[in-house]
């Protein structure tokens, strides 16, 4: 998974813990969210994915499907039977391939702009949050030890697996942990060492992050928004997940002192909070305060009822089944080239089909041309408005760049037939008329040639005793025709629009080279309009 | 004239007031001992200490020498300190985005009656 896909699938997550959070703050377990928040941080720290079919992913590319794919389709699959019927074209309609984008994608070159603003971005967060921390910690590793009984005596009967130091320092205002290994409670100078009671509380607050690796927790949290600092969903889930944590600390700590205990835990925030405050010049409106929060939600606190805990495992069971995962792979398996097992992981969603919607005529629809084909000094013609190609018997390639005047030798480059083949099955994985045979041809040694026009345009030369079969790469829709010797294939410009200009220059081209005399191209030309025209309703002709 | 200095700072003074002129080395031994500071954090208090004219260094062995009596000395204010340092710090923007705001009087007065509704 790429960093954009893991912020996007946890950013829905995101926003479905904030309603949660919204509607039942008060009403579930705190720790409800801090589960939820987990799970966020999962997903956006763990490059993987677990698969459902449960996922909203899988609903989402369901619907892109059902969007973008079915309408061309749809277009066809209404007509197509009646000329399917007439048995003289057959369709082949390649636009819904799951498969990604044929030509090998460019490797991003680590310094492209994005990674590198990325990174920029991502070590300005770290420091932002590492220098504060060092400065800190300085501070903190200035603290005294505790001199106080009580202090001494509750370390004694509250002992963790990890050593826990209590330490004091005049240089806090609130108490404090840190340390994820060997954790230290520093407590502030000013507070009142006498109070037995309150310190009871601060200490089980502390004790209970202790115990729970809230400090892990904050800086992974710290760690998630560093990585995905351009995505505002994940600085929100920051403050609230934060928030959530202290939230759930505290609900612990009345349910080890008793619902009775819960003014009296809320008045030792309220008096922290106004030693603070005590000289303080600062007025700050910028937030709601998140003291008040806690208050409340303390002050709301209430024994957890069976309903309250079932609701918390189905949200978490909920939503996790549906924002934590992803939509299944598609796998599309099939015999390579050389006979081993082929096994493409396709992505849930469709992608750009680069290959055409094309128009073909096998040979058994158009015997003639393939004849005369065969008989010429040719093996296969093609031409598109920028581009005329045709190979000779010899299997040169030649190119004209200025509608067939000029004729250049090409030097092609010669392709792996186990690369091809597996382009093939990802590219155009609907089982067409050839897929059979050309794998069979490639395993039998097919060589494959291939040739990069600019814009993307792309082809793939398929040789062998039999003769040449071409398969074209389009990422936008060009209109061309191609004679090769097994079909006659027209792509469009515009789905189903053929274009007669084009189609009158092929013949041309075929009469030029020699290929049909001028009356059959004549023939050809005329009883092919008159074909189209015939099925209007499925194509239209343009000039 | 008074000296506002820190615990920590306080704790280097005793020293110095108990034994008299010490060594920067002997002081980081004590320290470890009775406070378990580190070598270093001692040594960053002692410059702190020299920065603030409170004791002066003796040279050879760095001899640490108290400049201020015990009276001189007065108890640094948090807070005062912690504003002028924290003031515009990024810790302190996290903090009042988290909603760690200082509370006014007023606030404070206004959640304490609300903790008394809520009884």
């Amino acid at each position: 998974m790429s960093l954009l896909e893991m912020t996007i699938s946890a950013s829905t997550f995101i926003v479905a813990i904030m309603i949660f959070r919204f509607l039942l703050i008060h009403k579930v377990p705190k720790l409800t969210f801090v589960v939820l928040w987990s799970f966020v941080l999962f997903r956006l720290l763990v490059p993987f994915s677990v698969p459902s079919p449960f996922s909203i992913f899988t609903a989402v590319s369901y619907l892109e499907e059902m969007v973008v794919t079915v309408p061309e389709n749809a277009a066809f699959s209404k007509r197509s039977s009646s000329l399917l019927d007439d048995n003289t074209v057959i369709m082949q309609p390649k636009s819904d391939s799951i498969a990604i984008p044929a030509v090998p994608v460019q490797a991003a070159s680590p310094l492209s702009p994005y990674v590198l603003i990325w990174l920029v971005g991502f070590i300005a967060c770290a420091l932002f949050f590492i220098i504060p921390h060092l400065r800190s910690r300085n501070r903190y590793k200035m603290s005294l030890p505790v001199e106080s009984n009580y202090i001494r005596e509750w370390q004694q009967t509250n002992s963790l697996r990890r050593k826990v130091q209590i330490r004091q320092s005049d240089q806090i205002l609130t108490p404090l942990t840190y340390g994820i290994i060997r954790p230290v409670v520093l407590l502030p100078k000013q507070i009142d060492y006498e109070d037995e009671q309150q310190l009871g509380l601060i200490l089980t607050h502390e004790y209970i992050h202790i115990r729970r690796f809230d400090t892990l927790k904050k800086w992974l949290l710290a760690a998630s928004v560093c990585i995905h600092w351009f995505n505002p969903f994940v600085w929100v889930m920051y403050f609230l997940a934060n928030r959530d944590i202290e939230l759930s600390c505290d609900e612990k700590v009345i349910r080890t002192f008793g619902e009775s205990m819960k003014s009296a835990y809320a008045m030792a925030l309220v008096r922290l909070e106004e030693k603070k405050s005590g000289l303080s010049p600062m007025v700050n409106n910028f937030s709601q305060s998140s003291t008040e929060e806690r208050i409340l939600a303390i002050m709301k606190t209430k024994k957890i009822s069976i309903t309250a805990m079932l609701l918390a495992i189905v949200i978490v069971a909920g939503s996790v089944t549906v924002f934590a995962t992803s939509a299944p792979d598609h796998t599309v398996e099939h015999a390579g080239s050389d006979g081993a097992k082929v096994v493409y992981q396709g992505k849930g969603q469709s992608t750009t089909a680069l290959m055409p919607i094309d128009l073909t005529f096998t040979s058994a629809d158009v015997p003639m041309l393939i004849d005369r084909l065969n008989a010429s000094n040719y093996r296969a013609v093609y031409m598109d408005n920028e581009v005329y190609l045709r190979v000779t018997k010899d299997n040169s390639i030649l190119i004209s760049k200025d509608s067939g005047t000029n004729w250049s030798l090409y030097d092609a480059d010669d392709i792996n037939a186990t690369e091809f083949a597996n382009w093939l099955l990802i590219n155009d994985p609907i089982p067409g008329y050839s897929m059979k045979e050309m794998q069979s041809r490639l395993k039998e040694g097919a060589q494959v040639k291939h040739i990069v026009f600019g814009n993307g345009k792309e082809m793939y030369l398929v040789t062998d005793q039999n003769g040449i079969h071409i398969e074209l790469v389009q990422p936008e829709k060009v209109a061309s025709v191609l004679l090769d010797g097994h079909r006659m294939m027209i792509t469009f410009k515009k789905l189903s629009n053929i274009s007669a200009t084009m189609l009158q220059s092929f013949y041309d081209l075929l009469v030029s080279n020699g290929i049909l005399t001028e009356t059959e191209a004549e023939q050809d030309y005329s009883a092919k309009i008159e074909h189209f025209e015939q099925n209007d309703t499925m194509f239209t002709i343009t000039d | 004239m008074g000296i506002k200095l820190f615990d920590s700072e306080l704790n280097i003074m005793e020293i110095l007031w108990r034994d008299g002129d010490t060594t920067a080395k002997r002081i980081a031994e004590i320290t470890k001992e009775k406070v378990g500071w580190s070598k270093t954090t001692t040594y960053t208090i002692i410059k702190k200490c020299l920065d603030k004219g409170a004791i002066e260094r003796q040279e050879p062995h760095f001899v640490c020498h108290a400049l201020v009596t015990r009276e001189q000395v007065q108890e640094q204010e948090t807070t005062e300190l912690i504003n002028k340092m924290y003031d515009g710090a990024p810790d302190r923007l996290i903090a009042s985005l988290l909603g760690q705001k200082r509370l006014t009087i007023e606030e404070i007065n206004r959640l304490k009656r609300l903790i008394e509704s809520l009884e």
